[in-house]
């Protein structure tokens, strides 16, 4: 039985998600990019509140590898935008205090 | 006809609600005039979801009370040594045991523990006192499996399996020093359990092998059958005493419970999601499940069980409605329901826009004077009564870092005396008229200052005694914490927390994890941090003296802004994955554990 299912709907603010579809499964989301925008991507619980609720939000099945993919895909344009963002004369610390560290590859659950 | 008054010497109480709250009695009667009916508050059983555990484990075992539990080792893809202490409201780190075990037994409490045996037939033996394991005598027999229970000085081991068989049936006394065979068993098992202790025990279920019902008393020198279970289980967890007990999961995963009275077993509520192989204790009426798992998976759920006048609902974070200027790095104050954040950064834009949230909506007032970002902030202020200081004027570009404050009215911004020391991501505490701005960054140093403001003009105090910046801040001016934050230099994150007591800083415990960019809600003694980077979602609960975990936030995310208290958060806005982009505009609202009483209605049918 899978323990999750995979979908992308983007957040739309108060009761999005509210506090008891917390407590009745499990919900952690993910900046995934299409190619064209971003888009919140989602772990969901594999329950029947879980499956429920992304119905309820016309949100997008998608399997594990798709919902991966638009995750990497966000991570790599992070990265990118990491790479590209230098200051003449900064070290690599103070690149680091000024912006953070460079962003990793997200693998979701 | 006897009136209820003349049975009772009570009135009948008239209610408009069927809750009654703090005015709540077990046994009271009352008619609610909201229904109407006639209602009583009567005790029920409930299980509710509680923080998970840090590492998801199954053949764990777990010891104490409900807000005094310990988690003890257990399997994730290997054998753990790994203890976690649970304190009601969610887990600490505890001390590793000497010696990796799973499916082993346990007894004691959570300051006065004891573990012993152990998959591979384990002999040892081991003694918690709440920081440390220390190797004790050893078993006689080594098995696995086993039933536990009792106290640190005075414990049995009960059944189990040893090399060769499939479970036995001998049974071993501990008496601080050594362990000794006792009188074995009526009914040889493997994977039951016991509670009570070692002179008055209860031990039911198991496998012999066939799963088992069977349960057993022990009087301190006999075994004697009582009553079954209402039915056969292994790999249940439970709690109790002798006396009055309950058994809670089983293996695969089930979810029942049954409730033992001395006498006879009955069924209770059911879990919220069926474990087994999982840790538990308590007692009959206040008791917890830790860990277990689907038998080949693991979990880290953590459930409640309470019989009692109060349900309590479980502490979470759900959405709110997305700020209108997405920004990153921005201040805050006030409180979920009256809260304000300014400032902040986009791409590559200082902001200056600010904006309050009624709890549903946010509406832009008044700009900072100076638009910037990494800016410290009173978080202890209001909507009306709000302080920002220093911060960085541009970025990506070299930062521009500013050291001029600002103090909003409720419409615009006006400028006040300057920090002495100019600096961004300093972290703040208190209000607009007793405000404190502590560490930071000026170019490629950490700072370790901590200021004073009084409403007028900053003052040195005494300096932070771990220099460094993105620390999360709060409290007021003469009762801050300052938890995490970044060493630059090559420190790297911390987990150190600092208190500030209005004179010097004092280091406390640690963090359980090292990160910077979190952001934190409450006070110095109750204080919820949460977020950081990396673009974690995880939120810590501080008590003042131990941190210990709570219910994640649904959207990882760092350098976002935090404000309001340990039951009642806000996190809004920050980075949700990449450093060049404007950042994100979503909010996320914690609330606390909350509890409610509830009433029955009486059916005069």
């Amino acid at each position: 039985m899978a323990i999750f299912i995979y979908g992308t709907v983007n957040n739309t603010g108060k009761d999005f998600f509210t506090h008891q579809d917390r407590r009745d499964f499990f919900l952690r989301g993910y900046t995934g990019h299409d190619g064209s925008n971003y888009i919140d991507t989602w772990v969901i619980g594999a329950n029947e509140k879980g499956a429920l609720w992304l119905a309820e939000k016309s949100g997008t099945e998608k399997t594990k590898a798709q919902a991966q993919a638009l995750v990497k895909a966000s991570d790599d344009l992070a990265r990118t935008a990491w790479d590209d963002d230098n200051v003449d004369g900064e070290s690599a610390d103070e690149k680091v205090v000024r912006i953070g560290e460079k962003p990793g590859f997200v693998t979701i659950p | 006809m006897s009136t209820y008054q003349e049975l009772k010497g009570l009135k009948v109480k008239f209610l408009d609600s069927a809750t009654s709250g703090d005015r709540a009695i077990e046994g009271e009667v009352f008619y609610n005039s909201a229904s109407p009916n006639g209602s009583v508050h009567i005790a029920a059983a409930a299980w509710s979801a509680g923080t998970a555990l840090t590492t998801a484990r199954r053949q764990t075992t777990a010891i104490g009370t409900q807000t005094a539990g310990l988690c003890i080792n257990g399997y994730t893809d290997e054998t753990v040594n790994i203890s976690e202490e649970y304190n009601g409201s969610g887990w600490a780190v505890g001390g590793t045991t000497t010696n990796a075990k799973r499916l082993h037994g346990s007894a004691g409490t959570q300051t006065a523990g004891l573990a012993f045996g152990g998959v591979g037939y384990l002999v040892h033996n081991e003694s918690y006192d709440g920081s440390t394991w220390t190797e004790l005598a050893n078993l006689n027999t080594g098995a696995y499996a086993i039933i536990g229970f009792g106290a640190q000085d005075a414990a049995l081991k009960a059944g189990g399996q040893i090399s060769g068989t499939h479970a036995i049936d001998s049974v071993e006394s501990w008496d601080g020093s050594s362990w000794t065979e006792i009188a074995d068993m009526n009914t040889a098992r493997q994977l039951g359990f016991g509670v009570g202790t070692s002179t008055a025990g209860l031990v039911f279920g198991g496998s012999v092998p066939g799963i088992t019902a069977n349960t057993e008393t022990w009087d301190g020198s006999s075994w004697t059958e009582v009553a079954n279970l209402p039915a056969a289980e292994d790999g249940h967890s439970g709690a109790g005493i002798q006396t009055a007990a309950i058994s809670f999961g089983g293996a695969p995963a089930i979810n029942a419970t049954k409730s033992w009275d001395g006498t006879s077993w009955s069924n209770s509520a059911n879990m919220g999601t069926g474990v087994g192989f999982h840790g538990g204790a308590g007692t009959s009426t206040n008791a917890f499940s830790a860990g277990g798992g689907p038998p080949s998976s693991n979990v880290a759920n953590t459930e409640e069980y309470n019989v009692s006048l109060l349900t309590r609902t479980a502490a979470a974070w759900a959405s709110g409605n997305a700020v209108n200027q997405i920004r990153r790095k921005g201040g805050g104050t006030g409180t979920q329901t009256a809260g304000m954040i300014f400032g902040g950064l986009d791409a590559a834009t200082a902001l200056g826009q600010t904006e309050q949230y009624d709890g549903t909506n946010w509406t832009e007032v008044g700009d900072l004077n100076t638009a910037r970002g990494k800016l410290g902030s009173a978080n202890a202020g209001s909507q009306t009564a709000a302080l920002g200081f220093g911060g960085s004027t541009a970025e990506p570009s070299n930062p521009a870092i500013v050291n001029n404050s600002e103090e909003f009215n409720g419409s615009s911004w006006a400028e006040g005396n300057n920090l002495n020391t100019t600096r961004y991501v300093i972290a703040g505490a208190g209000t607009q008229t007793a405000a404190l701005g502590f560490g930071g960054y000026t170019a490629g140093a950490n700072r370790n200052e901590s200021e004073e403001y009084n409403g007028t003009s900053w003052t040195e105090g005494n300096n932070l005694n771990t220099a460094r910046g993105n620390i999360a801040g709060g409290g007021t001016q003469t009762a801050a914490l300052g938890a995490t934050g970044f060493i630059d230099g090559g420190g790297g994150n911390s987990a150190v927390t600092e208190e500030y007591n209005g004179t010097s800083w004092t280091t406390v415990t640690s963090c359980p994890t090292s990160q910077q960019t979190a952001r934190l809600a409450g006070t110095q003694t109750d204080a919820i941090i949460f977020a950081g980077t990396p673009n974690l979602a995880t939120t810590f609960g501080y008590d003042g003296t131990n941190w210990s975990t709570r219910p994640s936030m649904a959207t990882g995310r760092d350098y976002s802004t935090g404000l309001g208290t340990a039951t009642a958060a806000l996190c809004a806005g920050g980075n949700g994955g990449s450093p060049g982009d404007e950042g994100i505009g979503t909010v996320e609202e914690f609330t606390g554990d909350t509890f409610a009483a509830t009433a029955k209605t009486i059916d005069f049918d």
